[in-house]
């Protein structure tokens, strides 16, 4: 039944175009040739423009990575691992300085300290002032007996 | 299938004598697709033009991907039948454009049985699905392959046996009735 079926299907196969319509839209088609012509022309175009703009820009950004100075910079910039190591290094730099200048702190202050508790110093010596004073008079008193002696040869 | 590949290459470089030669090989095929779908010779023949004419002018977006140049031109053909009823809905009682337009089937010979016959199956095709129709042409009227349809209406081949055998089963039952 479906062969019979398929069989009158294909009586539809002869419905066939009208010559004239089919001529006429031919010529039109032929007609329309020049605007046709420059779309795959434009295409071609567009495509292998938009190709060559891209790979320029590639060239262009590669070439500025490659041969700039701060290129290990930029790189390590962006890895997390080195970011790590540089954090690890500031803090240990900043623990240094912190010990460093508490050592320094430290000695003078304890200079100091032994300075102002330290009563061998000369000028605060007790023992010393004693002996410069005793000086001082012995001083004083050779010198008064001498110039007595010389009073008393003028008046004699 | 090689002589097709270098008339659309010659045609992509603008050179309208070989697209001329696509046109005469694929024209009576999309006319009568067209024709069986819309009925009326006048709108068959605004579609076909219009189908012919912007594969001519977007020849250069055809690409070859393994299926043949008469898919393309059968999928753009589709999309213009689909545009056709979307534009024309509500204004065209469809069952009153068959009873118009059979009589003016456009097949050569005046054997009348001949006539008859073909009058009565495109009656029984216009009861289909749009898809039905459009594989059942494809199909058995233009012989193209499982493959060509599927792609031309772009469902899977399974999708397109699926339908072929619905739409062959309801056409039979529709003869069946006129006869009755």
């Amino acid at each position: 039944m479906n062969q019979n079926l398929i069989q009158q299907l294909k009586i539809l196969r002869d419905i066939k175009p009208d010559p004239i319509f089919a001529a006429e839209t031919r010529r039109l088609i032929m007609d329309s040739r020049p605007k046709i012509r420059s779309a795959p022309a434009f295409r071609r175009f567009a495509y292998f423009g938009t190709l060559s703009l891209a790979g320029a820009a590639f060239t262009v950004v590669a070439g500025i990575l490659m041969f700039s100075p701060s290129q290990n910079m930029a790189i390590a910039s962006l890895e997390s691992a080195a970011i790590n190591e540089e954090l690890k290094s500031l803090s240990i730099n900043i623990q240094l300085k912190d010990i460093s200048y508490s050592n320094n702190a430290d000695s003078i202050i304890s200079s100091a300290i032994t300075e102002i508790g330290n009563t061998d110093a000369r000028h605060m010596n007790p023992a010393v002032l004693k002996n410069e004073e005793e000086d001082m008079i012995s001083e004083y008193t050779d010198k008064s007996e001498e110039i007595d002696k010389l009073f008393n040869e003028i008046l004699n | 299938m090689k002589e097709e590949e270098l008339l659309i290459q010659k045609a992509q470089r603008g050179e309208s004598e070989a697209f001329g030669v696509l046109y005469d090989a694929y024209l009576p095929k999309i006319y009568r697709f067209i024709y069986l779908k819309v009925t009326s010779k006048a709108d068959a023949e605004d579609i076909t033009h219009h189908v012919f004419m912007n594969s001519w002018e977007n020849i250069g977006s055809f690409r070859f991907q393994g299926f043949p140049f008469s898919s393309w031109l059968y999928r753009i053909a589709h999309n213009a039948v689909i545009d056709f009823y979307r534009t024309r809905k509500n204004t065209v009682d469809i069952e009153s454009v068959i009873e118009t337009e059979a009589a003016d089937i456009p097949i050569d010979g005046d054997v009348l049985d001949t006539r008859y016959e073909a009058e009565k199956v495109h009656t029984a095709l216009k009861t289909l699905k749009p898809d039905e129709q459009s594989v059942v042409i494809m199909k058995f009227i233009n012989e193209l392959s499982n493959a060509e349809v599927s792609v031309a209406l772009e469902k899977s081949e399974g999708a397109i046996r699926v339908i072929q055998h619905r739409a062959l089963k309801n056409l039979k039952k529709q003869l069946e009735q006129q006869t009755k």
